[in-house]
């Protein structure tokens, strides 16, 4: 077999390859065979035909082009090795020449993984940001946790504030006619959560549980039921009771109850850690991303068409799914944006350029920096997935058998990124 | 019956026969009318061998039904053809 690469643009790669005239009747043979098998010719029963019928009743061009069908992804992985490149795509294969005992002689263009020129990429310049916990957002923290912890008491008598849940009885009319779903009894409500129309929960203010009062309000103009906006109505409310949360004090025994800490002085300062932890992991992840986006800035790389493609229909499989989630179809997307599938994919096409510029950056940083995936590493993240899915890592282990790369490749890139980081200036 | 290409119909060509012609016996299908003599002036003056023996069969048509209604395949005669030892026929030429 004979290969010849050519070089073209845009990362694509041109293989002319010659497979020897042997090979191909060879080829052929077994084409033959494979067909002289199925082929039924009356007279004759199943494969006992003579050889001669057999062509002549199928046609010799058929049988070639069966063992062109062997031939062909055969001799081409081959090539593709001798050649050394790395398809991402599927090739484009045209014949220049190809008969019995003739040498098969194609042309295959295909687009490979591109050179990646990476430019400066250690020492870059990225912000950190401050991880300092204020007092400030402690005591916000502090308050947050009194209301969510907060019981509720029934207020014997008093009258009712903002902030109160109450419990009511009402009955709305509109002319003297009831309104439909404008009734309830033992309805819970918060003062001032602004639930029902403007107007309603202030005017409650002020009674005292068992008394009945009659609320004039008027139905905001772009109230959703059309018949009622804009209109007065009359509500007869009874209120049943008044509850009103009480906070803790903020002292050593509330410490106890709301976390396993006996002091207050103990549970601030870990709500200081777990401020300061939160901060760090999103000062991390900004660190991360400026990184990778200088990185990648750096370095030049001619993306092949198709790549992008696939990325474009990657994201857009993506975002179909997260479509069924809200119950819609990429087709009720498009048509609800007014928009062609094809104008969405030429949306996307910049994202999808940029994510298979970072992939292939990052990749070729690993490889440069000679970064790889220890046995040690895929076995812990087996046993991360492991705990994950709850089986037994065995188990695992023989379900992604065949993933196994894309494993390796998550930690590799897990740790390219880390490396960046750790390279980067923080400034 | 002068012309010979009236007494050899086509030649038979069948697993069975394909054996036979290994035994320089080929066989064919003939007039039905034809008699061995017959036969064997035809297949000399077409092939321009010399014919040894000729056998004879009349193969009986088929009873076939088709609903309720009954009916016979073609009935038709078979001539296997002996020929002197060196002699050949291209059986596979254009059927």
């Amino acid at each position: 077999m004979k290969v010849t690469k050519e070089t073209l643009e845009k990362s694509r790669v041109e293989l002319t390859v010659e497979v020897e005239a042997e090979e191909v009747s060879k080829a052929y043979e077994k084409a033959y065979k494979k067909i002289a098998q199925k082929v039924v010719i009356p007279g004759f029963r199943k494969g006992k035909a003579p050889r001669v019928l057999v062509e002549r009743h199928v046609g010799k061009e058929y049988i070639l082009e069966e063992a062109l069908e062997e031939l062909l992804p055969e001799s081409y992985v081959k090539a593709v090795n001798e050649a050394g490149i790395e398809p991402v795509d599927k090739p484009e294969v045209s014949l220049v020449s190809y008969g019995i005992n003739e040498p098969l002689v194609y042309k295959a263009v295909v687009d490979v993984k591109p050179e990646v020129e990476l430019g400066q990429y250690t020492g870059l310049e990225v912000t950190k940001m401050p991880v300092e916990v204020t007092d400030e957002e402690v005591e916000k923290e502090l308050t947050y946790l009194q209301n969510r912890y907060a019981k509720l008491i029934t207020v014997e008598d008093g009258e009712a504030k903002l902030g109160d849940m109450v419990v009511i009885d009402f009955a709305g009319k509109m002319n003297g006619e009831p309104i439909e779903g404008g009734s309830a009894d033992n309805y819970r409500l918060e003062l001032g959560s602004k639930v029902f129309i403007p107007g309603f929960e202030e005017q409650i203010v002020g009674m005292k549980p068992g008394e009945t009062r009659d609320i004039n309000v008027t139905f905001p103009e772009d109230y959703q039921k059309e018949d009622l906006a804009g209109k007065p109505a009359v509500f007869t409310v009874t209120l049943k009771e008044i509850k009103r949360k009480e906070l803790a004090p903020l002292d050593d025994e509330f410490a106890k109850d709301v976390s396993e800490f006996s002091t207050l002085a103990e549970l601030k300062e870990d709500l200081k850690k777990k401020i300061a932890q939160a901060k760090e992991n999103i000062s991390r992840e900004k660190m991360e991303a400026e990184v990778i986006e200088k990185v990648v800035d750096n370095a030049n790389v001619e993306i092949p068409v198709s790549m992008v493609n696939h990325e474009v229909d990657h994201i857009l499989h993506h975002f179909e799914e997260e479509l069924k989630y809200r119950r819609l179809t990429l087709e009720q997307y498009l048509e609800y944006q007014k928009k062609t599938l094809d104008e969405l994919k030429e949306e996307l096409k910049p994202r999808a350029e940029r994510n298979v510029k970072t992939e292939l950056v990052l990749e070729a940083i690993a490889k440069k920096e000679g970064i790889t995936a220890t046995d040690e590493e895929l076995d812990k993240e087996l046993g991360k997935i492991a705990e994950l899915y709850q089986q037994p890592v065995e188990e695992i282990k023989k379900l992604f058998a065949q993933r196994m790369d894309d494993i390796a490749y998550s930690i590799v890139r897990r740790k390219t990124i880390d490396f960046l980081v750790e390279n980067a200036k923080a400034v | 019956m002068k012309n010979p290409r009236d007494i050899i119909i086509r030649p038979l060509i069948t697993e069975k026969s394909m054996d036979l012609a290994q035994e320089n016996k080929y066989t064919f299908v003939v007039d039905k009318n034809a008699n061995k003599i017959e036969i064997k002036n035809a297949i000399e003056e077409l092939f321009k061998v010399k014919v040894e023996k000729v056998n004879t069969i009349r193969v009986k048509g088929k009873m076939k039904r088709v609903g309720r209604f009954v009916g016979r395949t073609p009935e038709y005669k078979k001539a296997i053809v002996k020929l002197r030892a060196g002699d050949k026929i291209e059986l596979f030429e254009g059927v």
